[in-house]
């Protein structure tokens, strides 16, 4: 029988994969209508205004939606000198001290993320930009994804992960 | 707080965080808020902090995933196997023949993808396995696999080279067309030393028959529909042998080349801007893909399988694409902030003036900041090495650049080329590992890091001839400005 906090993570989960196929669906967004829009130009039929200030938010949110998933995926590059010299055991706590450092770091992130929402909303501040969201939305969701990010990290404590993630490849596998 | 305190203070908060073992980019993250609090002020500067995250994404940064997308598509559609297939097929009676096709494939694939990784990984998978079957020492055999990987990085589509130029708000597309000649300048080197070296020890790549029977094979082509042969024609000619050589680079290679001429080309006549060429890669890509998924079932040649072409193919490029894409932006967010509070902090200000103080002259500058990135290279991944540093090299007044006049495109190129160095030069070197990966168990890294040594020097040589000769760099983006 599954346990709450099992069925939590699995949620968890399945949350920062939805997340992490509309950051892969935006991509191929990009990859459609930029060639789209260049033709439209140079066709002299119009142009697609609102196209690159989209692709800037696409690129926004998709960075900060799609960050707890790369964490779990164990694809965030890291320099994993010291932890290969370690024993297994010395390895493990140094990796338990690691998610420790994230934890808080992402928790403090996570905090003055929603101080700058409300001050955001209560300036009630907008972009300089053709196509325009408000601050306080784009700093809230850089606050909820640093709350994502602190649950990951948190969960990686845990011996038992619902996921299994290759964290020590991390290095190898991803990159240019 | 003096300017030297504050540097150690910044990059001793990230090197730490970072050696630890916590990814780069929270570790840039950490610098961050130490940095923000300390010399931006303090509590209000952290809760400014947060929109400085939105203002370092912009639309320039867009080519990273579109040029990441073009290279996974051909990835995971299978089309980059068989152009290494096709390339395999060119080359018959050579000193270290697959070595040589490694440097040839290699470098057809970097004019397709943005990824050294990728690149690297598929050599590997395909050519090591013959080669060691073939009695190839590792010498020769896993040197020119790792080496051709990082041409990728310099022969345009690089995503790398779009971010340095994007974070230094320097033109794309000339960095883009600057990496061309030194990128072909060394594979030429590498293909010569393999032919010199396996000339001076033919052990190192025993020579032997290659089977060449299907080249007598008749030629028939079918047109197909609905599994039912409607036309079909069989050559059987004296020309055979030479069609049937020529036929896979014809189907294979070729209409791979309109992805290099449509994304190099469109941005070098000034049809579109790097986002657009980028973009327009991607289109071609899928349009050569489902090219050759015609030759699955519709039309049928002898010896030419055809390749699948699926939407699960499609989608596992896609999130792979969005995986390495928002690794990279996160670190970029982290380090943009980064750079404003080390310059807020005086640091970059003082560091460049205590170097002025010194009287070097732009050469020495030059040699210095290479020799700086060779250094951290061995220990650190390209993207963090790059950003650390930029904020003294390439960005703002205070930079090297600006301050010692330097041009810029030269600078970017010899950055790339240290680049390309380090992702083999151990601890760190990124392809050492890859490659040690796909390697068969009994190889160690010692016999990786020896095997590309000889590849280094060559990166050096290159290193230096254009440090000597900047044109060798600065002339073809010349014709562009």
């Amino acid at each position: 029988m599954q346990s709450p906090l099992d069925t939590f993570e699995y949620s968890f989960l399945k949350l920062t994969h939805f997340f992490a196929a509309l950051v892969a669906v935006s991509i191929g967004l990009m990859a459609v209508l930029i060639p789209l829009n260049l033709f439209i130009i140079k066709a002299h039929i119009g142009s697609m205004w609102w196209l690159n200030g989209s692709i800037e938010y696409a690129l926004y949110f998709g960075v900060f939606a799609g960050a707890p998933w790369v964490l779990q995926q164990g694809a965030h590059v890291r320099v994993d000198l010291m932890s290969s010299a370690l024993s297994e055991r010395a390895s493990q706590t140094l990796d338990n001290f690691i998610n420790l450092i994230g934890t808080m770091l992402c928790i403090l992130l996570w905090i003055y993320g929603i101080r700058s929402g409300i001050n955001e909303f209560i300036n009630e501040t907008m972009p300089d930009k053709d196509l325009r969201i408000a601050n306080w939305i784009i700093v809230t969701f850089f606050s909820s994804s640093f709350l994502m990010l602190t649950v990951e990290f948190l969960l990686r404590f845990r011996k038992k992960r619902v996921l299994k993630f290759n964290e020590d490849h991390s290095s190898s596998e991803a990159g240019f | 707080m003096e300017w030297y305190l504050a540097l150690l203070l910044m990059l001793g908060t990230v090197c730490l965080a970072m050696f630890t073992g916590l990814p780069v980019a929270f570790s840039f993250f950490a610098a961050n808020v130490l940095g923000t609090f300390l010399f931006i002020n303090g509590d209000i500067g952290l809760v400014f902090m947060p929109m400085e995250f939105n203002n370092a994404i912009n639309f320039g940064l867009a080519p990273i995933a579109l040029f990441l997308l073009m290279g996974e598509i051909l990835l995971h559609t299978g089309v980059a196997f068989k152009a290494i297939g096709a390339i395999d097929r060119m080359i018959s009676r050579l000193p270290g023949r697959l070595s040589i096709v490694s440097i040839v494939g290699g470098t057809v694939f970097s004019s397709l993808s943005g990824s050294t990784i990728a690149n690297t990984a598929i050599l590997g998978s395909v050519l090591l396995p013959d080669m060691i079957k073939r009695g190839y020492k590792p010498a020769i055999a896993m040197g020119p696999i790792m080496a051709v990987g990082g041409i990728a990085m310099l022969i345009p589509p690089s995503a790398l080279a779009v971010l340095l130029a994007s974070i230094a708000e320097q033109s794309v597309a000339q960095l883009l067309i600057a990496g061309i000649i030194p990128g072909i300048l060394m594979a030429v080197l590498f293909f010569g030393y393999v032919i010199l070296r396996c000339i001076i020890d033919p052990s190192l790549a025993p020579s032997y028959q290659i089977d060449e029977s299907y080249l007598d094979e008749a030629i028939t082509i079918s047109l197909n529909i609905d599994g039912k042969s409607i036309l079909s024609s069989t050559y059987n000619g004296s020309a055979k042998r030479t069609i049937n050589r020529l036929l896979p680079f014809v189907v294979y290679i070729l209409p791979l080349s309109v992805i290099f001429i449509v994304v190099v080309g469109s941005i070098f006549f000034k049809i579109a801007a790097p986002t657009e060429a980028a973009a327009l890669g991607c289109l071609a890509a899928l349009a050569a893909c489902y090219f050759f998924k015609l030759f699955k079932n519709i039309i049928t040649i002898t010896g030419i399988e055809g390749a699948d072409f699926t939407w699960n193919a499609i989608w596992k490029s896609l999130m792979e694409t969005a995986k390495i894409n928002v690794m990279i932006l996160f670190i970029i967010t982290g380090s943009l902030v980064f750079s404003q509070a080390l310059s807020n902090s005086g640091a970059t200000d003082g560091l460049l003036q205590a170097v002025s103080a010194l009287n070097l002259n732009k050469l020495t500058i030059v040699i210095i900041m290479v020799a700086v990135l060779l250094f951290l290279g061995a220990f650190m991944d390209q993207v963090s090495m790059l950003l650390l540093t930029l904020p003294f090299f390439l960005m703002g007044a205070n930079s090297f650049q600006v301050a010692f006049n330097i041009d810029v495109i030269w600078l970017m190129v010899l950055m790339l080329i240290t680049m390309e160095i380090s992702l083999l030069t151990p601890p760190f070197g990124l392809l050492l590992y890859v490659m040690k990966g796909i390697a068969p168990f009994n190889v160690t890294i010692g016999q990786i890091v020896r095997s590309a040594l000889p590849f280094i020097m060559i990166e050096v040589i290159v290193l230096a001839l254009l440090i000597a000769a900047p044109e060798v760099a600065t002339w073809l983006p010349a014709m562009i400005k």
